[in-house]
């Protein structure tokens, strides 16, 4: 598998805490990997994400994306490099007040003309994809109704179709079950893990429940205090070694 | 905690009978003479004179213009001020000062404007438009300032993680956020103000208050109950329409 | 396509409100000269009679205390049989709603020029115009805020056998308190503006000193006394909403 993304040394340290929340933090994701990130709370598993796109500055180390370093660039390279990158949130960042198709057309923004997007002039064929997205998804009953009435998996499955449209390498995903029921959050997965194997994108996502991790992941990466404390395939992974990442201080 | 309680409820009471010995009317028979004869009898309050309805209805739509362009012009500059007002958008110096500048033209009542604006551009309706547009753009300001420093940042991020720019950001997470909530109190807003149109005509500033201002001065009550029916009507439509579209904006 | 349909709606309106009050930019640069001359009259304020301008002040803080006191304490009872959730009987709540919205819908300071003319211009006529003020926003505040709450408590102490008034008493009072009291001191707030400009028709305290000021030519003093009430009105503001914020965390 082609390599995806290489993170070298990654340290963030925030400047109102004592502890760094990332030290030196190594690992590489490939084309189409689902890498699961595990540890306890308060481990550095959110500000990971931030850093790779970049919604956070690191303090330190190197990014590539694609053999490219990406710490360094701003403004519309910045915005190029976001588009190529979806971010699932825990709370799934919805524009509430918009219908589920706008916001599925969101995802887009990165990608098309600000001034045509200002005006809501979207071209045919992106509606078009926006639909067949949602359909494929099974919400297309939802297109037109306000995000926030819809139920919290309901909105997470939203806002996979949102990263979705914006043909990703990689999906970004911070915890996004920790909210919602076991059955829904396995719909939740297993849609992400279809997206991750039909289209081959590279899914770096958050966990905390382990089962979750064993039965979804290719591949496991274990964050303890900011450093990384595991790094295996998800067969050579096992409920012992989950006891060695949380309980290391 | 509860003696505490008492004792200010106390110290309250005794304030308020003091102050209620205070101010009392002297005269106290003249009152009660007063409160029968303006209320009861055939040329009471309570008995309007329909007959002059036709020709108080242009007073009263006067003043349904004053309040809905005095309402849409502080609207817009409202929206102005509220995005400069605003401490996260803006930086501290200027939303500072915007705060001051506008609490301080709040503090001048509606009525002292429109004797200005009376004063700058003449008796009559734009006067009163003038002196309910600058007055409502104080407290509109405020509340939108208000509204924007309750945005929540996390949609917004949203934007920004799919590589929209700062304006994207703006037009399809914060507007949204705003918008809603911006209409409902200009709509409130335009509630107030149709009462305050109402009573700026008496000192000469468009709509029905000058003709309410010469029936009670001539003591005409029957008059007097009429403009006042005539005014509670268009303020209950304009309730009632307010209501109903605040409502859909949530 | 509804929404092009309601903005086209409201430009129509607004073009025609536009039109008939006869707004003009030009009017309104010809009068800023006249209003300038006004504003430079009205600069430097002139603080030589603020002190006599006090015993005066105290008069529309007092009717400000009064009026907030009373009409809460008419509002409070007012409030429970408006609210849903405290009076089961539909026909009751209907009834009293109504009867506040008729009260709400007449301007303050027409109330307060009834006032005058009915108890002459003094203090007193000011104060009760304030009271019905104050009385029908915390009613309208405070039966809104019990329409939201929760309603288990209640339930809990009808099932056991409790009274309508043990479900107030024991059920919404302790629920209720500190939202009653934050109204309470908002509508003192608005009172302490509303009482200087209910001077202004005639009704006592400060704002008299603005007509009398305002008939002698004396701008200048005009302007210091909206320094000092600006200063005044801010003052409690901040101190108001302090005492809020600590009202809200209990």
């Amino acid at each position: 598998m082609k390599n995806l993304l290489t993170v070298k040394n990654l340290s963030k340290k925030y400047s109102n805490s004592l502890k760094p929340a990332l030290t030196k933090v190594d690992f590489k994701i490939s084309e189409g990997e689902m890498v699961a990130v595990v540890g306890p709370s308060g481990a550095g598993k959110s500000t990971l994400l931030r850093c790779i796109n970049r919604l956070i500055e690191p303090s330190g180390g190197s990014i590539s994306f694609q053999d490219k370093n990406i710490n360094l660039i701003h403004g519309y390279e910045l915005r190029k490099y976001r588009a190529q990158i979806g971010f699932i949130f825990q709370n799934y960042n919805l524009q509430n007040r918009l219908s589920v198709l706008d916001n599925v057309l969101t995802g887009l923004l990165g990608q098309r003309s600000t001034i045509a997007t200002t005006l809501g002039l979207w071209p045919k064929k992106d509606i078009l994809m926006a639909k067949n997205i949602l359909k494929d998804l099974g919400l297309e009953a939802y297109l037109y109704k306000r995000a926030d009435m819809l139920s919290g998996g309901e909105q997470q499955r939203v806002s996979i179709a949102r990263a979705r449209i914006q043909n990703p390498k990689l999906i970004l995903a911070d915890e996004p079950v920790a909210s919602l029921d076991p059955p829904t959050a396995k719909k939740v997965l297993e849609d992400l893990k279809k997206v991750c194997k039909e289209d081959n994108i590279a899914i770096l996502i958050n966990l905390h429940d382990v089962d979750m991790a064993l039965k979804y992941a290719d591949r496991i990466l274990g964050l303890s205090s900011g450093k990384k404390v595991w790094d295996e395939k998800v067969e050579k992974t096992n409920k012992e070694s989950f006891e060695k990442i949380y309980l290391k201080k | 905690m509860n003696k505490k309680n008492w004792v200010l409820w106390i110290i309250g009471l005794i304030s308020f009978f003091y102050i209620t010995i205070e101010i009392w009317p002297q005269d106290n028979k003249k009152g009660v003479e007063m409160f029968s004869k303006v209320f009861s009898g055939e040329n009471g309050l309570l008995n309007p004179e329909w007959g002059i309805m036709p020709s108080i209805s242009s007073g009263l739509i006067e003043s349904f213009q004053i309040a809905i362009i005095g309402t849409t012009f502080a609207g817009i500059f409202a929206l102005i001020f509220g995005f400069l007002g605003s401490e996260n958008i803006s930086p501290k110096p200027v939303s500072i000062f915007c705060k001051l500048l506008m609490n301080a033209i709040r503090t001048i009542p509606e009525i002292l404007m429109a004797i200005i604006f009376i004063v700058g551009v003449g008796p009559g309706a734009f006067a009163g438009i003038l002196a309910l547009g600058f007055h409502s753009i104080g407290t509109l300001s405020k509340l939108t300032a208000e509204i924007v420093e309750s945005l929540d940042p996390k949609p917004m991020e949203a934007v920004l993680a799919v590589g929209g720019s700062r304006i994207s950001t703006f037009r399809y997470s914060a507007w949204p956020q705003i918008l809603p909530e911006f209409l409902s109190i200009l709509i409130y807003r335009l509630e107030i103000n149709i009462r305050a149109a109402s009573v700026l005509g008496m000192v000469g500033a468009g709509g029905i208050g000058k003709t309410l201002f010469f029936a009670l001065m001539s003591r005409n009550w029957n008059n007097v109950g009429a403009i006042i029916l005539g005014i509670i009507v268009v303020v209950t439509i304009v309730d009632f329409f307010s209501s109903r579209i605040r409502a859909k904006l949530i | 396509m509804k929404k092009y349909l309601n903005i086209t709606i409201f430009f129509l309106i607004f073009s025609w409100a536009l039109v008939e009050t006869e707004v003009s930019l030009a009017r309104f640069i010809k009068g800023l000269a006249d209003i300038k001359f006004f504003l430079v009259e009205m600069w430097p304020p002139d603080f030589s009679e603020v002190s006599a301008v006090f015993p005066d002040f105290l008069i529309s803080l007092k009717m400000a205390f009064f009026a907030t006191l009373l009409g809460s304490i008419v509002a409070y009872p007012f409030a429970m049989l408006s609210a849903k959730t405290i009076t089961k009987n539909i026909f009751l709540t209907t009834l009293f709603r109504l009867v506040l919205n008729v009260i709400r819908t007449i301007p303050d300071l027409l109330l307060a020029a009834l006032c005058v003319a009915l108890f002459g211009a003094n203090p007193f006529a000011g104060a009760i115009a304030l009271t019905f003020f104050s009385f029908g926003i915390i009613t309208k505040l405070l039966y809104e805020s019990l329409d939201s709450i929760n309603e288990e408590p209640l339930r809990a102490i009808s099932s056991v056998g409790g009274s309508w008034m043990s479900r107030i008493k024991y059920g919404a009072s302790p629920i209720i308190l500190p939202q009653f009291l934050s109204y309470c001191l908002y509508v003192f707030e608005i009172n302490i503006r509303a009482a200087a400009i209910v001077g202004l028709v005639g009704a006592g305290g400060i704002g008299v000193w603005f007509n009398v000021n305002f008939d002698l030519g004396q701008y200048s003093k005009i302007s210091s006394l909206l320094l000092v009430m600006f200063a005044i009105v801010t003052i409690v503001d901040y101190l108001s909403e302090k005492i809020r914020k600590k009202l809200m965390k209990t």
